[in-house]
Formats: C-alpha cells, sequence, structure tokens
C-alpha cells in the first residue's frame, strides 16, 4: 500500500493530521500533472479539470485497496489543492506583472490575463469569509470551482443531495459576486 | 450574522427566485426592512452575475481547453471523434477511450439541452447501474452514463457497426424462416433485459443493428424511460413530448395514452417490428405521414392481416431501381402464403391494443414463433369473432345495431355459450391482471430498490431487510399451488435473485452464505420442475443451469469442493444440451466454458490431474467454438488463453504438481504465446497483453529447463525479460512486475551458470538479490519477496539441482496473477 492510500486510509480513521502530510502529496502530483500537460507532453489530450484529477488519482492510489469514500475523500482534497495551485500562480503572476511590468506565462504556455488572476485572489478571499459563516457552501464552490466536479458528483462528496448542491449553490455564487463587485470591483473575465 | 438569520436569508432567498417578478414584490414586502435589503442585493448579484465561475476555473482562465464544438472534445475517459448520426433527443458521436491501450470505439450520445436536465439527472443516478449491468451478446452494453461539465447528460455505448434489422434482411434477401430465426435472437436479448427489470420502450428497426456477422445487437436499452418526463402525470403535455422523442409508428397505444408502460410493450413494438420484417409494411395504413393520424391509427384501428399487405409487386424499372426489396416482391405469392395462418396470427397477438391480451411476456412470443418453424401448434390464435364483434358494436354503437342484430340471429346457439366463456375468461383475466399487478410492483420495488441502495455506505442493513421481506413473500407466493408457468419462473428468478444478494459468490453481498444456498436450492427446485414440464425449453434449461452455477460458487467459497463439483456438473449438462439444440446459443456456450474450467480446477486440486486435463481441453473447444462464430470475442479469447495455460500447467509446469508430459506443456505454452502475440499485435501497448506475452515466455523457459535444453530455455528468459523491463520503466512503482523480474532474473543467472557463463550469471544473481532485498526492505510482510529471495541464495550458490524440489514452489497465489 503506497503512502496516499494509506494516508486516506488514517483519515476516513479520523485522523485529523493525515490531512496535513497528504495535501503537499496531492498538490505536488498536481502540480507536476499540470506541468506535463502545459509543457506539451501530452498535447493529443485536451486539458480538462477533472481528467486531470482523475489521472492525479490513478497515479497516487492504490486502486485495490481503495473503498468510494476513500474517493470522494480524494475529489474534495484535489478541489483543495487545485485551489492552492491556480492561487499560487494567480499570486506569483500578479506580483511579477507589478515587479516587471510584462506580461507572464504559466509555465511557458498558457497566458493568463493580470485580471484573471486579480479576480481569482479576490474570489478567495471573498470564500474564505464565506467559510467562516457557512463552510459547507465555501466547500462546495470549492469542488465545483477549484476541482471542476459536476452538481452531482459534488453531492457524492458532500454526500447531501443534488437538488440541495444546486440550490446552495446558486445562493453562494450570487453571495460571492455581490461581495466581489461591492469590495474589489469584479472585472467578469470570460 | 448568526446561523438562524443565515438560514432565514437563504431560504427567503431560494424562494424569491423561484418566484414571478410581480410575487417577487409582494414577497419581499414582506420582510423586515434588513433582509429585504439583504435579498434585494443578493437577487440583483444574482442576476448580473453571468457565467461569473459558470466554469471550472481551469476553463476559465484558458488553461482548460473548452471550444464548443464537440469533436475532440473529452467527454469523461472518452474523446469525440466524430458525428454518426442526430436524433430528437441529440447527437450521437464516435469516441475513443483517451487511454490507447484500449482499443475499443465507443458511441457517445449526447442529450439536447432543453429536456428536463433535472429529472433525467435524477432518474440516470437510479438507473445507471441496472443499464451497465446488461451484459448480453445481443444488447449494446451501456458503458457509461454522466453529465458533462456543462450539464448536459451523455451515455457511452459500445459502438456497433451494422445495418438497421430491416435493412439487413432486405440486403441478404433473408427468407421468412431466416427472418424468424434472427428475430428470435433479438427477443432473447430483450427478455433478458425484461429479466433485469429493464424495459426498452422505444424498440424500432434503427434500434436493433445487424452487424456483418448476422449478430444482432440492441441499443439504447432503457434510455427512453431516462429521458422521458413523467407521461402519467398529464396526458396532452406527455403525448406532446411523446412525439417528439418516439417514433410514434412502433409505439404501443399505452404508450401513447401515456398510460402504465411495462414489458408488454416492448412486446408490442416487437410485433411492429416483426409485421415490417415479414410484410415490408407497418401494421397500419396511413395516408398522409402526420403524426396524429398514425396515432390515432394506433389507438382505434384493427391492425391489416400482415398476409394481406405483403408488398405487390413493383413495375420492372422499379424492381431494378430498389433492390433491397427484391426478395420481398418476386416471391410475393410464396409469402403470402407463409404469413397466412400461424404467422398471421402470432404477429396479430403481439399487436392487441390491452396489454394484458398480448404474449405475456416476449418469451412466449419467442416461443410460438419457435413452435411454428418446428411445425407445432402455435398458441396464438385468431382475435375471437365475438370478442371483434363486441368492440365493433362499441365503435359504431347505432351503425351497427341494425346489422349487428341479424348477425345475432344468425349465430344465436353458439353465440350465447361463446359469450358466456368470453365473459368469465374475461372476469378471470381481470382478477389474474390485478394479481400481476401486484406481483410487478412488489417484484420490481424490492429489486430495484435494492440496486438503488446497493452501494450506498451504510446500506447493509436496509439490504438484510429487503432480502428478509423478499424471501418472506416469495415463500407465501410459493405456498399457493400454482400451474402457471410464467409465475413459477418468476418465483424461480426472484429466488435466485435473493440468493445473489444474500450471498453470491465474488461480488458484493451479506455474507449470508447459508441462506444465499438456501434461497438458491429454493430457486433450482422450481426451475427443475419447469424444466421437466418443457424439456426443450431453453430458457428454463439455461436458467437452471445458472442457478446450479452460482450453487457451485458458493460451495466453493465455503469449502464444500466435493458439493460444488457436483453442482457444477448439472450445470454443464444442461447447458451441454442447451448448446447443441442452439449452437448459436454463445452466451450458453461461454458459460459452459466456464463450467468445465472450473470442474478442471476442482479435479485438479484433488489430484486427478487427468481428469482436470480433459476438462481444459473442452474449455479450448468451447473457445475455439466461439471464435470461431465470433472472431473478436473478448471473453472467448480470454478464455483460449485460459486454456492453454491451464493445459500446459498440467502437463509440465515445473513450478507445479504435473503429468510430466514437457513435450506437451511447450506444445500448450507456445499456442498460448500465438494467441497473445497475436493480441499484442493488435494492441501492442496493453499492459495486460505484454504482461501475459512475458509472463508465457518465462513459463516456457521454465519447462524447457525440465528438459535440459538450457540454451533456449535462456533465449526465453530473455525475451520475457525484454518485456518485462519495458513494463518496469514504464511504472517504477509497480512492484509486482519488479518481483517478477528479479524472479526471472534468479532463473536466467541459473541458465547462465548452466551454459557456462559464470561471470555473467553472477551479475544477474546480484542484481536479483539486490532488487529483493530493497523490495523486501518496502514491504516486510510480504512472503513472497522471501521466498524468492531464499530462491535467489540457493541458485547463487548452485544448488539449483539438488534443492529442486524444494524451492521450485512458489507461494501460492503468485503465478495465478
Amino acid at each position: 500500500m503506497n503512502d496516499v492510500t494509506q494516508l486516506l486510509k488514517d483519515l476516513s480513521d479520523g485522523n485529523r493530521e493525515a490531512l496535513d502530510k497528504l495535501l503537499p502529496l496531492v498538490y505536488q502530483e498536481l502540480r507536476r500533472l499540470a506541468h506535463n500537460f502545459l509543457r506539451g507532453e501530452r498535447s493529443e489530450h485536451t486539458l480538462q479539470t477533472t481528467a486531470l484529477v482523475h489521472e492525479a488519482y490513478l497515479k497516487l492510489i492504490d486502486q485495490r485497496s481503495v473503498n468510494w469514500q476513500n474517493r470522494a475523500q480524494f475529489f474534495a482534497l484535489s478541489a483543495t489543492a487545485m485551489r492552492r495551485v491556480l492561487l499560487d500562480n494567480a499570486r506569483k503572476h500578479v506580483s511579477a506583472k507589478r515587479g516587471k511590468g510584462e506580461k507572464i506565462s504559466l509555465e511557458d504556455a498558457a497566458e493568463i490575463s493580470v485580471e484573471s488572476n486579480e479576480n481569482l485572489i479576490a474570489l478567495d478571499i471573498a470564500l474564505q469569509e464565506l467559510e467562516e459563516i457557512d463552510e459547507r457552501q465555501s466547500k462546495i464552490i470549492e469542488l465545483r470551482y477549484f476541482g471542476g466536479l459536476t452538481i452531482e458528483e459534488t453531492a457524492e462528496v458532500l454526500k447531501i443531495s443534488p437538488a440541495t448542491v444546486k440550490r446552495e449553490w446558486v445562493f453562494a455564487r450570487a453571495w460571492l459576486y455581490q461581495k466581489m463587485s461591492a469590495e474589489c470591483g469584479v472585472r467578469n473575465a470570460e | 450574522m448568526n446561523s438562524a438569520n443565515w438560514d432565514k436569508l437563504k431560504d427567503s432567498f431560494n424562494q424569491a427566485i423561484d418566484l414571478p417578478t410581480d410575487k417577487r414584490v409582494l414577497f419581499l414586502e414582506k420582510c423586515d426592512e434588513d433582509l429585504r435589503n439583504q435579498l434585494k442585493n443578493l437577487i440583483e448579484a444574482h442576476e448580473q452575475a453571468g457565467e461569473f465561475i459558470a466554469e471550472p476555473a481551469m476553463v476559465e482562465i484558458g488553461l482548460a481547453d473548452d471550444a464548443d464544438a464537440n469533436i475532440g472534445k473529452q467527454i469523461d475517459d472518452y474523446e469525440i471523434i466524430k458525428e454518426i448520426g442526430k436524433g430528437g433527443m441529440g447527437a450521437v458521436y464516435l469516441a475513443r477511450h483517451l487511454d490507447e491501450s484500449f482499443t475499443q470505439q465507443v458511441a457517445v450520445k449526447l442529450i439536447k439541452r432543453g429536456m428536463d436536465t433535472d429529472s433525467v439527472l435524477k432518474r440516470f443516478v437510479m438507473e445507471r447501474q441496472i443499464l451497465a449491468n446488461l451484459e448480453h451478446p445481443n444488447v449494446a452494453r451501456l458503458l457509461d452514463v454522466g453529465t458533462t461539465d456543462d450539464g448536459l447528460p451523455y451515455f457511452v455505448m459500445e459502438y456497433i457497426e451494422g445495418l438497421p434489422v430491416t435493412k439487413f434482411c432486405d440486403a441478404h434477401e433473408f427468407s421468412t424462416d431466416e427472418r424468424l430465426k434472427l428475430f428470435r435472437q433479438i427477443c432473447a436479448a430483450v427478455q433478458y433485459a425484461h429479466q433485469n427489470l429493464v424495459v426498452h420502450r422505444d424498440i424500432k428497426p434503427s434500434n436493433i443493428l445487424v452487424t456483418e456477422d448476422g449478430v444482432p445487437k440492441l441499443l439504447d436499452f432503457g434510455i427512453a424511460k431516462l429521458l422521458n418526463p413523467d407521461w402519467s402525470t398529464d396526458t396532452a403535455e406527455a403525448t406532446a413530448t411523446l412525439m417528439r422523442l418516439l417514433t410514434p409508428e412502433y409505439a404501443s397505444p399505452e404508450q401513447l395514452r401515456g398510460l402504465n408502460i411495462t414489458t408488454a410493450s416492448d412486446v408490442y413494438s416487437l410485433g411492429v417490428v416483426l409485421y415490417e420484417l415479414l410484410s415490408g409494411q407497418r401494421p397500419f395504413k396511413i395516408e398522409s405521414d402526420s403524426h396524429e393520424e398514425c396515432i390515432q391509427a394506433i389507438l382505434t384501428k384493427e391492425p391489416i392481416r400482415p398476409s394481406s399487405v405483403v408488398l405487390s409487386p413493383l413495375s420492372v424499372a422499379d424492381k431494378r431501381a430498389t433492390s433491397p426489396n427484391t426478395q420481398r416482391t418476386k416471391d410475393k405469392g410464396q409469402r403470402t402464403k407463409s404469413l397466412k395462418g400461424d404467422l398471421d396470427n402470432i404477429i396479430l397477438k403481439a399487436l392487441r391494443k390491452e396489454p394484458a391480451r398480448r404474449y405475456a411476456s416476449v418469451q412466449e412470443f419467442s416461443d410460438d414463433i419457435r413452435r411454428h418453424l418446428e411445425g407445432l401448434p402455435v398458441t396464438a390464435t385468431a382475435d375471437t369473432s365475438f370478442y371483434r364483434f363486441n368492440k365493433f358494436v362499441k365503435r359504431h354503437r347505432i351503425g351497427a345495431s341494425v346489422g349487428g342484430l341479424v348477425v345475432l340471429l344468425l349465430l344465436s346457439a353458439t353465440a350465447i355459450t361463446a359469450w358466456q366463456s368470453v365473459l368469465a375468461k374475461r372476469e378471470r383475466d381481470r382478477a389474474e391482471q390485478r394479481f400481476k399487478q401486484v406481483r410487478q410492483l412488489t417484484n420490481s420495488f424490492m429489486f430495484e430498490f435494492h440496486d438503488a441502495i446497493q452501494d450506498l455506505p451504510g446500506s447493509v442493513a436496509a439490504r438484510e431487510l429487503v432480502a428478509k421481506k423478499a424471501l418472506e413473500y416469495l415463500d407465501n407466493l410459493a405456498g399457493e399451488q400454482t400451474d402457471d408457468a410464467s409465475l413459477k419462473f418468476e418465483l424461480a428468478t426472484a429466488y435466485k435473485k435473493v440468493g445473489n444478494i444474500q450471498g453470491r459468490a465474488q461480488t458484493s453481498n451479506l455474507g449470508d452464505t447459508k441462506g444465499a444456498l438456501e434461497s438458491y436450492r429454493k430457486a433450482a427446485e422450481i426451475f427443475e420442475t419447469l424444466h421437466e414440464s418443457d424439456l426443450t425449453n431453453p430458457q428454463y434449461r439455461t436458467e437452471l443451469a445458472a442457478t446450479y452455477t452460482e450453487i457451485a460458487a458458493v460451495n466453493q467459497v465455503i469449502g464444500d469442493d466435493e458439493s460444488a463439483l457436483e453442482n457444477n456438473g448439472r450445470a454443464s449438462a444442461l447447458l451441454e444440451e442447451q448448446v447443441s439444440a442452439d449452437p448459436s446459443d454463445i452466451l450458453s456456450k461461454t458459460n459452459l466454458g466456464k463450467c468445465y474450467k472450473v470442474t478442471g480446477d476442482l479435479t485438479a486440486a484433488k489430484g486427478d490431474l487427468t481428469e482436470a486435463l480433459r476438462n481444459y481441453r473442452k474449455v479450448l473447444e468451447v473457445s475455439e467454438a466461439t471464435l470461431k462464430i465470433y472472431p473478436d470475442d473478448k471473453h472467448a479469447k480470454q478464455m483460449k488463453l485460459t486454456a492453454y495455460d491451464a493445459i500446459g500447467t498440467t502437463l509440465g509446469n515445473p513450478n507445479f504438481t504435473n503429468l510430466g508430459d514437457t513435450a506437451g506443456a511447450l506444445d500448450a505454452y507456445r499456442k498460448q504465446l500465438d494467441v497473445s502475440t497475436e493480441s499484442l499485435a493488435r494492441d501492442k501497448d496493453s499492459f495486460g497483453n505484454q504482461h501475459a506475452q512475458a509472463f508465457t515466455l518465462k513459463v516456457i523457459g521454465e519447462v524447457l529447463t525440465a528438459t535440459g535444453d538450457w540454451k533456449t530455455a535462456l533465449e526465453n528468459y530473455e525475451q520475457s525479460s525484454a518485456i518485462y523491463q519495458k513494463l518496469a520503466r514504464a511504472d517504477s512503482k509497480d512492484v509486482f512486475t519488479n518481483a517478477t523480474l528479479a524472479y526471472l532474473h534468479t532463473n536466467i543467472g541459473e541458465a547462465l551458470a548452466e551454459t557456462g557463463q559464470t561471470a555473467k550469471a553472477l551479475e544477474y544473481h546480484r542484481q536479483a538479490i539486490e532488487q529483493l532485498i530493497k523490495l523486501s526492505d518496502t514491504d516486510k510482510e510480504n512472503s513472497f519477496y522471501l521466498t524468492f529471495l531464499a530462491r535467489a541464495y540457493q541458485r547463487r550458490a548452485g544448488k539449483s539441482e539438488s534443492n529442486r524440489s524444494g524451492d521450485g514452489v512458489l507461494p501460492k497465489g503468485f503465478d495465478e496473477r
């Protein structure tokens, strides 16, 4: 049994420390995968968040000793890790742009505009506020927006009904949008 | 904000956004000022948010591609290659698995936006498992259902290349009998689905493709149910939706009325397909192509006898131009004759308006066709004149009265007795119908409910309750003596299913092996009586065999090998009968092969290697017979590999007790190698294929050492090693490959030493030992590594010959992987 699998087991046995050990591993793997994708090593495939997470999962987990709950936890963790990956990048590029006054591309590949990076940072701050008020709602946003999970998958991970996920999602989205437009002036980067 | 206020805010928000604008204003008025302001801001944000975080972050910031065109798009693990069809529900695409070791192409059906997506999704979750479990050679497998990231439902299905059944039969100029035989295969697939509680609901020629090899495959099982809104709620709306989705020509009256859809609806649609297959026409003459008229006809008109509508000969020019109809036109007279009588009656029975008056099951429908083909009397009779007369009176109440009176007077004597019997039969029919409904409801509730909760964590208690209640109910039913074969059949099937839930071997179950055996035994008993009552009925035979197979598997689990052998033998005998009666029954053939393998393993365990070998050879025969018909059948290929492996092992694999026939063993292993080489040529990156290849090469080397041919053994080892090394490089964490490689290096070391290359030999031994020490350090509890290590030390010390018998035996389980 490999490290990640054992850690996931510990986690489901209630050992919260496992989470701290687990996150860096998942984070690293996701970053490595994202890097490989962006470097064109897998250019025949389109990059897609869930595909990435699935691949990381397959690499990290010893399939034979994982049950469904572990899997759900993994996706939850991946979303958290993905949030960190993207925010780290966003912060790096925002400060680089401010420092050098030029556009920087992520991992030598996809260009990310500073506007969307700034939005991402603003979203992260608003999301932290939301977490204080309603942890589940912030989790839903994290799973769907950063983890790329569908409503159905989110419901599975959180063990609630898809209808609840949808309701909470609509509310949280409005709340975040309102928060960001009031405080930061949201620039919708589509 | 405290949590009560927050919840109130959420609740009010959700209520408010569901209201139309005018009502929303009123709603907001009623809120206190603070709440109202918050709500107003949130609703405004909600309305302005547009695409805000609507796409996942990776897509939004451009790291992920999200092109609108579906081509090249990735859905789940599949990449869309091209569009292969468009329908009312959406488009169908050809797609391939992203992992290139999966060579199978699939069809992905992407459902258009605009349907009632929420309820569709709800049904998806309920049904996906049931549908994915439908495994039948004539059913295109549903591999996956899900939703794309933008919330559109999709289905992934086995990709079938073929012609719609009607076109196929015309193109191949099939005779009536050939058409009927093909149609019976289709029935078998539908019946199989019905037993698994899946109703197709949209059977039509374009959903029945026939491959080049003449194998019919049914597409889209159960999908209509997933996509259709609840028809029973609003008939007008339901019909409108239905017309958009279904081809009304093949829909049953109850389907068009929005009533309860059952297996009888599939019987009806199959009837329409058969009507068209045999006559070249649809059952109702419709002047225009208006849907309305078509629906009206299905609901009210009686179908014309198929024999009277067989296509009239076309003009010579037309005949040349429309080749598909050649067969149907050139022997119109003959065809009309062949349809008159039995076939007319059979088709019209399937097409009756009232579900209860059709064949009670697809099986009965198909059996009647079988009886017709065998020249036996069929059960279908012409609709009674009185019944039709009655309908006539109902439809034309006034106009008919005079004519009706005359007819009645003319027929008075017989009429009265017949009429009485009709009434009695109706009374009985009604009671039976009620009973059947209750039965179906209970049955489907129990099993559908069980399947739905099966995968939920913590559902064991609920599943146990389902099993217990099911048993009580079944025991009750079984207590009532009945001669109704279909009830008995259903009862036995249900017992078997309860057995599966309680303790089916090798699947998730409740661990109640004793209960499982008991339920299986009850199932077998009932199937036995059915089988005895109709010895040639394929369904009774195969179901009885399947039950014995399950019993044998449970016997094996609890270590009762004697009973396992006995029950497995019963299954083989039945399947042998079935296969010789119907050589095209590929499913039974495969199951028979599995039975032989189990018998072989059990007898080998008892020490009777000769008998085991005899059975393994039969496994080989079965797989070869199947491959003759379906050259690409993966199960059969796998079975062939397994058979050669078992034969080789029994004859002379030095790692196991064997018959000492090294030459025979080599022959078997080399044939196994041929099969895996062929598979590898088709799919050279598949882990499984490469692994099989390397493993066989290693075993061949080991057998060769027993003949003293160390040189050739070494060559085989080296080829094997090259493949294992490639696999190990591809995944350095794959400990299994690494351990096997170390084991193999020990073998190579030994062979090198035997051929006088001492220095090189020591180098291999060193590598092997180093690797095994490393492996056992990472996993101290794994006895394989230590056993391998001990063996490596021994071989390095040159003790191979003297210690052969001691160290040659692998830990149990290693070679089996």
